[in-house]
Parts: C-alpha cells; sequence; structure tokens
C-alpha cells in the first residue's frame, strides 16, 4: 500500500460529523485536489481553535463530489466531534517520513546474504564489507524472499551460481546456519523476586526437577543472568537470529501473567507469553515453542556474542486466584544461538 | 545514521536545564510520544520558552530522558515546563534521496570524497554508474555476471 500526498489541499466539512462518522461530506470543489492524489490514502488534518484529529482518507473507498471515506483519529490523536465548516489541510504522517529511503541509511553485513538475510523492503541494497576481497552490494529482489543480487564487485572463492527457478541464477553463500543452545545457569537472588518453590531448579541444567509459582502472594520475578557459555564457537561468527524457549508447565487455573521477558543492556525486551506457547498443564512439562528476540525491543541492532553471554532472561509469574491447580513450573530456560559458519 | 520520526511527540521539562546539559528528563510519561532509538538513530527537537528556542538532536531515549547534542552556537537555558517538540527541520529533509538526485562526473568517481555513504554517481562519458563502499573507494554497478 502506498501513501499518497495530497498538493495544496484545503476543504471545509460540508456537515458536521460525531466520533463515530466514517464519511465526511466538503464543499463541491475541494475534492479533486484530494482524489486526484498518487496513492491509496491521504491523510487531512482536522484543526479547530483547540482540538485537532488527523484522518486517513481511503481514496477508493470515495466518491467524487459526495463523501470521502475515512478512518478517525490516527497518529495518537483521537475522535472528535467537529462543526459544519470546520477546516481540513492536507498533512503528513510520521510513516511517510520513517518509509522514506536516507542517504547513507545502508545495512552493513559481513557474509553473502542469499539464504540467510530476510529484506527489510523490496529492492534493499545492504553493503558487504567483509572478508577482504568480497566487499560488494547487494540488492533485493523483493521484500520477502532472502534472495539478493549482486550489483558491484564479483563472486568471492567458493561461491557460485544455483537456480531458483526464477530468470536469473543466485549467487550462492559459502556460509551456512548453524545453531548452538546453552540454558541460564544461574540466577540473581538480589534482583526481582525469586520464585519462592526451589528457584534453583530452574537454571540446574536438569529438566526432571523444576520451580514453581503459586499462589495470590508476591509475583515471581526470577532474574537468570548467566548462560551456559563458556566460549563463543571459533572465531566469533557473524549471528542471525537469538531466540529462547522453556521447559515448562502451565497451571491447571489459568495465571495473570506466566512469561519470559528478556532484558537487554539497553533495557527489558517484550513479554514471551508462555500460556500461549502450547505447554501443558502443571504436573506436566514440555518445551514451550521458540521466541525470536533477534529484533526484539532494546535488542542490539547486531548481536555480539558479548550481548549473548550477557543476555538477562526474567521468569514473570503472577496468580490473582488460589486453589489447587495454581502452579506455574520451569525445568530450563533455553538459549538458541543461530549463526554463520 | 538515520532518522527517526513519530505523531504528535511533545513533552515538557520535568526540570531546568543550563546551557551545558545533554541529559534533559520530561514530564512523567511525555518520552512516549517520541521516537524509540536504535544505535545510529536520532531525530530533532526544539526547545521552546516564551520568545526563547533551541534546536537539540536526540540521539538516545530511555523512557522519559533524552540524550541531546545541543545547539553548538547558542545554547539557551529553560526552566521547568518549557515545551519540547519533534519537529521537522532541514536536516531532516535533506537526508531524504529524491528521485534522480544524483551526481554526473565525466570521469572515474575513485579516489573522491562520497556525499554519503553508497551514494551513486553517473559517469557521463562511458555511461558506467559508480557506487560508493568505504572512504574514496567506488565500485562499478555491474549486470550480471
Amino acid at each position: 500500500m502506498s501513501i499518497g500526498f495530497a498538493h495544496k489541499a484545503v476543504g471545509h466539512l460540508a456537515q458536521a460529523i460525531g466520533t463515530a462518522d466514517t464519511t465526511i461530506v466538503l464543499h463541491s470543489m475541494e475534492y479533486e485536489p484530494i482524489l486526484s492524489a498518487q496513492g491509496d490514502n491521504v491523510y487531512l488534518l482536522l484543526r479547530g481553535p483547540v482540538n485537532r484529529e488527523l484522518v486517513k482518507v481511503d481514496i477508493s473507498g470515495s466518491v467524487w463530489g459526495k463523501y470521502l471515506t475515512i478512518a478517525r483519529g490516527q497518529g495518537e490523536t483521537s475522535a472528535q466531534t467537529w462543526p459544519i465548516g470546520s477546516m481540513l489541510f492536507a498533512t503528513t504522517h510520521a510513516d511517510h517520513y520513517n518509509a522514506i529511503i536516507q542517504r547513507g541509511e545502508n545495512r552493513i553485513i559481513d557474509y553473502n546474504p542469499n539464504e540467510i538475510l530476510s529484506p527489510l523492503y523490496a529492492g534493499e541494497k545492504v553493503y558487504q564489507d567483509s572478508p577482504a576481497g568480497c566487499e560488494r552490494w547487494w540488492k533485493a529482489f523483493n521484500g520477502v524472499d532472502s534472495y539478493w543480487d549482486i550489483i558491484t564487485g564479483a563472486p568471492c572463492e567458493s561461491e557460485g551460481y544455483f537456480d531458483i527457478g526464477w530468470d536469473y541464477p543466485i549467487l550462492k553463500s559459502s556460509l551456512s546456519e548453524q545453531t548452538i543452545s546453552y540454558y541460564w545457569d544461574a540466577y540473581n537472588a538480589g534482583a526481582g523476586s525469586p520464585w519462592p518453590n526451589n528457584p534453583s531448579n530452574m537454571i540446574n541444567g536438569s529438566m526432571a526437577n523444576w520451580s514453581a509459582h503459586q499462589g495470590t502472594g508476591t509475583a515471581g520475578d526470577q532474574y537468570c543472568n548467566s548462560i551456559s557459555l563458556e566460549s563463543p564457537p571459533a572465531g566469533s561468527p557473524t549471528i542471525t537470529k537469538v531466540e529462547i524457549r522453556a521447559y515448562a508447565g502451565r497451571g491447571q487455573l489459568t495465571p495473570d501473567k506466566f512469561a519470559l521477558q528478556p532484558v537487554f543492556s539497553g533495557g527489558n525486551g517484550s513479554e514471551f507469553d508462555l500460556m500461549a506457547a502450547g505447554l501443558p498443564a502443571y504436573p506436566l512439562l514440555a518445551w514451550s515453542n521458540y521466541s525470536d528476540i533477534t529484533s526484539d525491543t532494546n535488542a542490539p541492532g547486531t548481536w555480539s556474542w558479548t550481548d549473548i553471554a550477557n543476555l538477562i532472561v526474567r521468569a514473570l509469574s503472577t496468580w490473582s486466584t488460589s486453589g489447587p491447580g495454581d502452579a506455574n513450573s520451569i525445568a530450563q530456560i533455553d538459549l538458541r544461538v543461530t549463526y554463520l559458519g | 545514521m538515520t532518522f527517526k520520526f513519530s505523531n504528535n511527540a511533545e513533552g515538557w521539562l520535568n526540570s531546568a536545564i543550563g546551557t551545558g546539559d545533554t541529559s534533559i528528563t520530561l514530564q512523567s510519561g511525555n518520552g512516549a510520544s517520541f521516537p524509540t532509538l536504535a544505535a545510529s538513530e536520532e531525530f530533532e527537537c526544539v526547545i521552546t520558552e516564551g520568545s526563547t528556542f533551541e534546536w537539540v538532536t536526540c540521539t538516545a531515549r530511555s523512557g522519559d530522558q533524552l540524550t541531546v547534542t545541543r545547539d553548538p552556537t547558542s545554547p539557551q537555558s529553560f526552566s521547568a515546563g518549557a515545551h519540547v517538540m519533534l519537529t521537522m527541520s532541514g536536516n531532516m529533509l535533506n537526508s531524504f534521496l529524491q528521485k534522480g538526485d544524483f551526481r554526473t562526473m565525466t570521469s572515474d568517481p575513485t579516489g573522491q570524497a562520497a556525499n554519503y555513504f553508497g551514494e551513486e554517481i553517473f559517469q557521463s562519458t562511458t555511461g558506467r554508474w559508480w557506487k560508493h563502499t568505504t572512504g574514496t573507494t567506488w565500485q562499478e554497478m555491474n549486470y550480471h555476471a
């Protein structure tokens, strides 16, 4: 979907609107600059002495000279009541600017991106700055497939072309993705609120015993702060994905919260809801699915093995009900790192 | 470096700042309307109090606390309650690459400084396109090998 810009578009409401209205009527001559804009949507700002409201015009759903179909309360504004005669101005939205490519705004990688790197948008260009002799630019074919076309430079040693059924063969990477898994093996007894029942069992490397949190007392908030990483793989290879999961069981009753939350050097990440992770009810335990935290809120832009070693995860459990079956349990929390080797 | 944008981003200083302060704290909850920044991302905003104003560049945000680069020539002091607003600047608009916006040269650009990382230049005498890599190094944009 593309965003359009209406040039010098100004309008006036020919009818008053309430907060629930999704069409507006303008004076007849005021439709042309709005509906002739390029793109699928145009943003208009309703501006009064005090209030402001940003609305989005659906060009395809509007009828020239009769009404505009609009989405109300856009861009952190809320729907307001507007009297007849209220003025509208064509304006821009933060999404416009965040979608524009800025000079010098390109990702830099250190590997052949084919079958490894997902593009951020169709036609994205990325620069490969190593290994020596392989410095070159790549361009994504589309915004979905991890296939890239070399647009400067030349193939490097051990690279060859392979056919994926498109018009052009793809320059294959000489590296492949490998994975290695760790588990959290220590927790900080002085941080948060360690789980009351056997807090060491979720970090002892055994899936035969577990930590538990139950009841309506203090919420469980255990900071696991060390992983079983003695040293990174040889050469500290490039990290492409970081995931977490738990060997755990949920309560038979429904807790208010049962989640994992990574803590990065820049702040907390998103909560990984274990209630939605396919776990059985206690006393059964099983592996949850993996949660990809590579690009999580506050995650490193480029992961290093130091980031891996320093990664903290919080085990969160909260109950507002109590009784038989009010127990969440975790036996182990895993960290899976995908890298190029 | 990439500029980030958000809608209706504004707040008010929680405490006064002097001309040398590079950390400013907004009133509780105000920070959420400003963009979340990763490394090498920033936004520009203007602080106003009466007729006094100053453009600052925010390079990091943690909740309501902004890390800013002050105006190098005319930093101002502001009282608690001064208004802070993300505002479009010439720097932000000039960072956008426009259609047909490229330099044309009559010679190979090797050894020439780039205007920005990844700049593309057309060599009119040979019909070649060049793309900046690092420093003063350029690579020819080729078709398929």
